[in-house]
């Protein structure tokens, strides 16, 4: 490991670090978001051997090494590849609860409730987004699910979703029975949350360095559960993290895609510089 | 039997108002050149995507679609579809969202040839709750478990685009076949656009995707047929191209003007 690794963090490396913990065991481990999936790769490199890395988001690439982070991850990671796979036996994966995801959503409500579909009525909606995708699949078989919300702000951070993607705890939740695919946690820019079990509502478990509880306050649409004392700082990533991060696993910064303000024209610069990289 | 054909052939076959079909997923190997040649027919039909990208953003944007059934619809990192937005957003377009595991399902039914199958899918979530979906709720008549029965997608054409393909139809896809094999076998007519049409395929790889010609109603050589899509390993996405689709897409004129030149690669 190099001696030079500058301490200074961005934001999006201490949320890679933040999500990195999720990933541990037997299980195939995915994010949604560019932070998640390189999160993903430092556990397998430093944590726990044992997880799954897919190629990106290519099925034909399974149980793979913790390469680089490109836009083309097909290019670079499905050669390490042990085996491939598709997208039935992924679902069967799904099914035997053998996942560990990152969400991306672009709301979410007090009780964990999640909302990548629309904005506004569905029937007319004042943004049509992707689609409800997996989510309600990976709720009802996946033990838990993880957000990441890469500009906590109270457009994100709403005091109801508008379209139900996924279930966050609360009466419903307990009508239905539901066990499983709880929100396990959210992070954004600002911190790390925790939702309440009956539904009360989101409290803050970290504040990442330099932020403060108003600061979270002010930046949410609905009002935080108060801090049971002084409100931790998010462990800063180590040094050991940094140089994995910046040197082994996204050399190129894709990460900054996951900026919350990201920089004007950097989809193309990587775009760019990748195909360099790319056999 | 071979079954060399052309896309001209395959596209002036199918039915106007028939349920339409694409292999890929989102920004990945998806059959550009196929769509371009739909949508400048301009015949409207009706679209049931797993997971659809700009090839429905082409052809919503050339006024071709009726109605579209989907999992997901988007540009991956390139963004939300513009005309996907324009057509729920100001159009009425009708649609029905599925999840991933539902649509899956579906297609299984069809292979199946039985008119639903059962999931799990559905518990707690809003999609469930909109009027007309085809979703229903029902307890299972062996266990009593309330289950959701999702019918069964079955199109009346489905497009394919593959790195190879032989000339009597047998299927080679490299990257990830998303759910290409299983809707191959739920589709009445399979029309497989490739890079290459070869006498046989060698040297295949247990990681790739293979589709029996018994499922294929035709092929055609149409090299760059994915457009500006990734097709592993023959090209990456062209994010250039791509981004200079999304700066335009809106324009009708212009998205007809594209489709007639044939999505080029």
């Amino acid at each position: 490991m190099s001696s030079a690794v500058d301490p200074e963090f961005t934001v999006e490396e201490q949320v890679i670090t933040v999500l990195a913990d999720i990933y541990r065991g037997e299980v195939i481990a995915v994010s949604a978001t560019v932070c998640g999936d390189i999160a993903a790769r430092l556990a397998k490199a430093l944590y726990a051997p044992e997880i799954v890395l897919m190629a990106g988001g290519s099925m034909a690439g399974f149980d793979c090494a913790p390469t680089p982070k490109v836009l083309n991850d097909e290019w670079v990671t499905s050669p390490t590849a042990a085996r491939g796979s598709d997208w039935t036996e992924a679902f069967d994966f799904i099914s035997a609860g053998k996942y560990a995801i990152t969400m991306g959503p672009v709301q979410v409500d007090r009780t964990g409730s999640c909302n990548i579909s629309v904005l506004g009525d569905w029937r007319r909606p004042k943004v049509a987004m992707i689609g409800s995708r997996g989510i309600p699949d990976d709720m009802v078989r996946l033990a838990e699910m993880t957000f990441h919300v890469r500009r906590h702000s109270p457009r994100a951070l709403v005091e109801k979703v508008d379209f139900r993607c996924g279930l966050g705890f609360g009466p419903d939740r307990d009508r239905l029975g539901l066990t499983l695919g709880v929100p396990r946690m959210l992070v954004t820019d600002l911190g790390v949350f925790d939702f309440d079990r009956t539904g009360a509502g989101m409290s803050v478990r970290s504040l990442h360095p330099g932020v403060t509880f108003d600061d979270v306050q002010q930046a949410t649409g609905f009002a935080l559960l108060p801090p049971d004392g002084a409100v931790p700082t998010t462990r800063p990533p180590s040094e050991e993290e940094l140089y994995w991060i910046r040197e082994r696993l996204d050399p190129l910064g894709v990460r900054r895609l996951d900026s919350p303000k990201p920089p004007p024209g950097l989809l193309a610069e990587l775009a760019e510089r990748e195909r360099e990289l790319l056999p | 039997m071979k079954k060399v054909s052309s896309l001209d052939a395959m596209v002036a076959a199918v039915p106007p108002h028939g349920l339409v079909s694409f292999g890929g997923g989102g920004m990945v190997r998806k059959p550009m050149a196929a769509a371009a040649a739909l949508a400048a027919r301009e015949t409207p039909v009706r679209l049931s995507v797993f997971l659809a990208g700009p090839e429905v953003d082409l052809l919503l944007g050339a006024g071709a679609v009726e109605q579209l059934d989907y999992a997901y619809v988007g540009l991956d990192a390139l963004g939300l579809s513009p005309n996907f937005r324009h057509a729920r957003e100001k159009a009425g377009l009708p649609a029905v969202e599925w999840t991933e595991a539902m649509y899956i399902a579906g297609v299984e039914a069809a292979t199946r040839r039985v008119p639903f199958a059962p999931t799990r899918s559905g518990l707690g979530v809003d999609l469930m709750e909109l009027p007309g979906i085809p979703f229903r709720r029902f307890p299972c008549p062996l266990t009593g478990e309330e289950l959701t029965a999702v019918p069964a997608i079955r199109p009346d054409v489905l497009f394919l685009h593959a790195n190879e393909v032989d000339t009597l139809g047998n299927v080679r896809i490299t990257g990830d076949g998303f759910l290409d094999a299983q809707l191959a076998r739920a589709a009445r007519t399979v029309y497989v656009t490739a890079e290459r049409v070869v006498d046989r395929l060698e040297g295949m790889s247990e990681r790739e995707t293979t589709i029996s010609r018994l499922w294929v109603s035709a092929v055609a050589e149409v090299p760059g047929g994915a457009g500006f899509t990734a097709l592993y390993p023959d090209h990456p996405l062209d994010y250039a191209q791509a981004g200079d689709y999304v700066a335009h897409c809106a324009d009708r004129e212009w998205v007809r003007a594209y489709a007639a030149k044939g999505a080029p690669a």
